[in-house]
């Protein structure tokens, strides 16, 4: 309003002055990011072209060029492999968006030998780099986990993977129950409990150290339970049917605090486990599915 | 400032009922609906469909500042109604000024429909309130306000086809420059062209910097100093934009 009645100096003093204000604020705007737009290495130029043109759209193109990549997946059984290059772009144009790692790892290595080669590694590489570049996805660990010990047999990978899906947030109940848990069984734990004494041991991370030693005694609590559930059978003949017996009969003095928050069971066959039904209250607060 | 406001009204009524905006509004509540299906073929990815959502909204609303910005000038002095008002004792910049902020009403009013149906897309989809997508929402809102100040102030020396041309034109740059800047440092361009490139970066209006819509879709950060300087930048742009427009109105016979 001021600007109309004052002098013809004062209008291109009011011009130049607001130029350098933009220019002021947009050097300040830079100079709280981080760094300015680059684009991610080892890609191509057609997904930065797709960027730089996008006016500003890229999830909703990758999104778009999601919803044609994802069916290409089915031609792998016929050994055509351009579902590779092509999620290779939909992650280049948009490397947040988590969905099609997950989906890429879960499905890679599903692809039998015969139809397609190298699918595994494929996924794990994908899967990999979700971790890097995507938004935090519990799907991406919890299923490189399952790679890994289903395709590789590599329990102490699967272990590790299990683990960062049940750390990340927004994991639902089931999977994070389950990674926590996975390789407790009677027959595995040993096994289980050894490969997380080597995590413990050869990291000088010291969250790994902590969150490798909560594993140990986890199992080791397990198999307190379990012994003194042998033990009772030896002197009443039968199992337990619950936890608060051995305290009642004066085999333990207390029950182990599960450094996980469960609440430890017998089995019938004087195994011991976690209660499904007394989840502790953090992995309740997760959602169902 | 009574003057404006009575201009911004009728600029509110008399481009509410034009049946072109209407028709662009119901194409974005179509899209919006539309997005119900996409998001099937995302097996209901939220980001995706808040991304299919927000894109939405967003491009609907360019359609409506450009259709606006470069139509509703021509339109007052094609009908006469400019020259009817400054007959009276209300001046260019009251003029201007009043269609800018009757403009930006009309765009709020289509940016809440849309908004309506995108929240209520969001919580079909078992996304709860979308708050970050509203933020999102307000920052596009200011982007296209920024947008829309840019298209009178060609009008005001332009034909109404050249407007479109020139406010799309800023609308693809505005978005290009970071990246042009971006693209002219990865490849190491160095001495004059590197200075013209950086002098289009920081003077051309930079639109990237209203893209909240990492914020709703990947929950990316976005540092309250960040906003603030995004509208102070908008707030300067556009008191810069509306000042040059009222000094050619004022130079212009008509």
């Amino acid at each position: 309003m001021a600007p109309i009645r004052s002098s013809s100096f004062s209008k291109s003093a009011l011009v130049v002055f607001s130029l350098l204000l933009i220019v002021l604020l947009q050097y300040e705007y830079d100079a709280t990011k981080m760094t300015l737009p680059s684009e991610a290495s080892g890609s191509g130029v057609t997904p930065f072209m797709v960027r730089m043109a996008d006016l500003g759209f890229s999830p909703a193109v990758a999104s778009f060029l999601w919803t044609t990549t994802m069916p290409e997946i089915l031609d792998l059984f016929n050994g055509h492999a351009e579902y590779l290059n092509d999620v290779a772009f939909v992650n280049a144009v948009d490397p947040n968006m988590s969905y099609p790692y997950a989906f890429s790892v879960l499905t890679l290595p599903a692809i039998p030998l015969k139809d397609f080669q190298g699918g595994l590694e494929d996924a794990l590489a994908i899967g990999s780099q979700g971790l890097r570049s995507a938004d935090p996805d519990w799907r991406i660990p919890y299923y490189m986990a399952m790679d890994y010990y289903l395709g590789l047999n590599d329990t102490k990978d699967a272990l590790t993977y299990f683990d960062l899906a049940a750390r990340t947030p927004g994991v639902p109940q089931f999977a994070e129950r389950f990674s926590l848990n996975f390789g407790i069984g009677s027959n595995q734990r040993e096994t289980t409990k050894e490969l997380w004494i080597t995590i413990r041991d050869s990291t000088n991370d010291e969250f790994t150290k902590a969150r490798a030693q909560a594993y140990i005694d986890h199992l080791d609590d397990l198999d307190i339970i379990q012994a003194a559930a042998a033990q009772y059978k030896q002197a009443f003949g039968v199992y337990p049917t619950s936890t608060d017996e051995l305290l009642a009969r004066g085999i333990l003095s207390a029950i182990p605090q599960d450094p996980f928050g469960f609440t430890f069971v017998i089995n019938g066959d004087g195994t011991s486990g976690i209660d499904l039904n007394k989840l502790p209250s953090y992995i309740l607060a997760q959602p169902a599915q | 400032m009574r003057n404006i406001f009575v201009i911004a009204k009728n600029t509110l009524k008399l481009e509410i009922r034009d049946k072109i905006l209407y028709g662009i509004i119901i194409f974005g509540l179509l899209y919006i609906f539309f997005t119900l299906f996409l998001s099937d073929l995302v097996l209901k990815e939220l980001p995706m469909v808040k991304s299919f959502g927000l894109t939405g909204i967003y491009f609907f609303n360019a359609i409506i500042a450009l259709f606006l910005g470069t139509t509703s000038f021509f339109k007052d002095v094609d009908r006469k109604v400019v020259y009817f008002i400054l007959s009276k004792p209300v001046s260019r910049a009251q003029f201007l000024l009043g269609k800018f902020f009757g403009l930006c009403m009309v765009l709020f009013f289509a940016t809440v429909i849309l908004s309506v149906a995108y929240l209520g897309l969001i919580l079909y989809e078992h996304g709860g309130f979308d708050a970050l997508g509203l933020l999102a929402i307000a920052m596009q809102f200011l982007e296209m306000a920024l947008f829309l100040a840019f298209a009178i102030f060609v009008s005001t020396f332009s034909s109404s086809l050249l407007s479109i041309v020139y406010t799309s034109g800023v609308f693809f740059l505005g978005h290009v420059v970071s990246s042009l800047l971006s693209a002219a440092k990865q490849i190491g361009l160095g001495g004059i062209k590197l200075v013209l490139v950086e002098i289009l970066y920081y003077v051309f209006p930079n639109l990237e910097k209203f893209d909240a819509r990492d914020l709703a879709i990947h929950a990316v950060a976005m540092p309250f100093t960040e906003f603030a300087l995004a509208v102070a930048y908008a707030a300067v742009y556009i008191i810069l934009l509306l000042s040059a427009a009222i000094w050619i109105f004022e130079k212009k016979e008509i």
